[in-house]
């Protein structure tokens, strides 16, 4: 059976010719076998035009459809316009779907237009300058305006921000009261700190002259160029407003108040002056008819006088055996 | 691309791309916001955009943006009804184009605009599927269904009518 099925090699073969030759019998029956081989018959397929395929079942259309939209699409092949042409003649109706696919190609609607085009042109300013560079050169703009407003603070102050602080000294401390002319010298103080001179005798100098002086002419010598005050040069201090404000404000503020109560204590004291000459004027005269009902009655009367420390009498009491009287100026205290 | 070309593309370009947005997204500001937002991003990288392509560019970043935005409106097609024949239309008809852009607007996204793009700028199968990112084989098949659709919808129309 190897030998028939041809699985045997030159030599196993050879040794089976041999063995063949040598058994006669064998021989003839191996021949036998060699004619019972079967041959092919002549049938075919006739229907293998079912099972091709074209790109019409890849896209999953019928042919017919495939070759309209073809048509319209990308035109046909020689072969398909044959097959079209067969194709129409088998019924009429056929070219119906022809006409039905031209029909499906869409048309713009040109009165639809973008009415914005403007806000989407670009335009250029100057040739050289890109718009890369404006940006670079905005942002370096911004940088230097936030390094300038924020350097602002400790910048030195220039003279004539000093000059400005000096000026703007209160009027009141040329008028302030005797009583309160010994703290003149102490605000001088204070505005000769803030001034902080390098030539602090000079600068002290200028201080008196602006107290001592109206305001008029504290404005005309600050006017002046400030080498003809002597001052040689300032060093400036960072003003806080705040407390510049509260220094300038309180001692107006305080010499009002002054002036108020000055007003006030000059009237109290020509009203104790008043009430005391009437009160002195009065006790003498009951003192006097006191002692003469004593003379009559033998009776011992007393009288206290309390002053005030500039030696008026404020207050009396006039004692006796059968009689005391306290007379005082009114709404006063009275110490004794 | 300079600045002029740039402009010219404006002037040129921006109606197309606009009728092509508003076909899909039947709403002009929006479709107009895609525009804008179209050119603006060809003009971001107009330095690097030969004028020779700039449709195709625009038309590319015009579909991107517009399927971006469909799909964030979780828009739907109607592919279904048109394909059981369920639509059902009682409007009266001016014209045949009309009647295809309604049949249109029933189309899934990607067939709807293909086939504005091979009608109404006549793009090839290439270009369109080089703006879409779609193979040009999904494109071509895309556009004969469509097709069929289209004509279907016609012949059911004129039954209607």
């Amino acid at each position: 059976m190897d030998y028939l099925d041809g699985n045997l090699t030159d030599s196993d073969q050879t040794m089976l010719l041999q063995f063949l030759e040598d058994n006669p019998t064998l021989k003839e029956e191996l021949d036998g076998l060699d004619n019972m081989v079967l041959n092919p018959t002549e049938d075919t397929f006739t229907i293998k035009d079912q099972l091709l395929k074209t790109q019409a079942d890849e896209i999953g259309l019928g042919y017919p459809d495939y070759i309209a939209i073809k048509e319209v699409e990308e035109g046909l092949s020689e072969e398909e316009n044959l097959w079209k042409a067969s194709y129409l003649k088998e019924d009429k109706q056929h070219s119906n779907l022809f006409t039905s696919y031209t029909q499906t190609l869409l048309k713009a609607n040109k009165n639809i237009r973008y009415q914005l085009k403007g806000n989407l042109k670009r335009a250029t300013l100057i040739p050289i300058i890109t718009i890369n560079k404006l940006k670079r050169i905005s942002i370096a703009a911004a940088v230097a305006m936030l390094l300038s407003v924020g350097t602002l603070p400790f910048l030195k102050e220039s003279a004539h921000q000093m000059k400005t602080v000096v000026v703007n000294d209160p009027p009141s401390l040329i008028t302030m009261p005797k009583a309160q002319t010994e703290k003149a010298p102490n605000k001088d103080i204070q505005v000769k700190d803030k001034i902080n001179t390098k030539a602090a005798v000079k600068q002290e100098t200028v201080v008196q002259t602006i107290v001592s002086t109206e305001q008029r002419t504290i404005v005309a010598s600050n006017d002046m160029p400030i080498e003809a005050l002597g001052i040689e040069s300032f060093e400036t201090t960072k003003v806080n407003a705040y407390e510049l404000g509260l220094n300038e404000m309180m001692p107006i503020i305080i010499a009002s108040n002054m002036a108020e109560r000055e007003q006030e204590y000059l009237a109290m004291q020509s009203q104790v002056e008043q009430e005391s000459a009437r009160l002195s004027k009065s006790s003498r005269a009951i003192v006097g008819s006191v002692k003469v009902i004593n003379f009559l009655s033998g009776n011992e009367t007393k009288m206290n006088k309390v002053l005030n420390q500039d030696g008026q009498m404020v207050a009396y009491q006039l004692e006796s055996e059968n009689i005391s009287i306290r007379q005082r100026i009114k709404n006063k205290p009275v110490t004794n | 691309m300079t600045v002029k070309e740039y402009n010219n593309s404006v002037e040129q370009y921006s109606d197309n791309i606009y009728r092509f947005v508003l076909k899909n997204i039947k709403d002009t500001e929006k479709a107009k916001d895609i525009v804008q937002d179209t050119f603006e991003k060809v003009w971001k990288n107009h330095a690097d955009i030969s004028y020779a392509k700039v449709k195709s560019y625009l038309f590319s970043t015009a579909y991107h943006t517009l399927i971006d935005s469909i799909r964030r409106e979780k828009y739907k097609a109607e592919w279904d009804k048109a394909d059981e024949n369920k639509y059902y239309s009682n409007e009266s008809y001016s014209d045949l184009n009309e009647v295809l852009h309604q049949a249109l607007d029933r189309l899934p996204p990607d067939q709807k605009n293909v086939i504005l793009l091979r009608d109404y700028e006549g793009y090839s199968y290439q270009e369109i599927s080089e703006i879409t990112g779609l193979t040009e084989s999904q494109v071509k098949v895309y556009i004969f269904r469509g097709r069929q659709f289209l004509k279907n919808y016609i012949g059911k129309i004129e039954v209607l009518v």
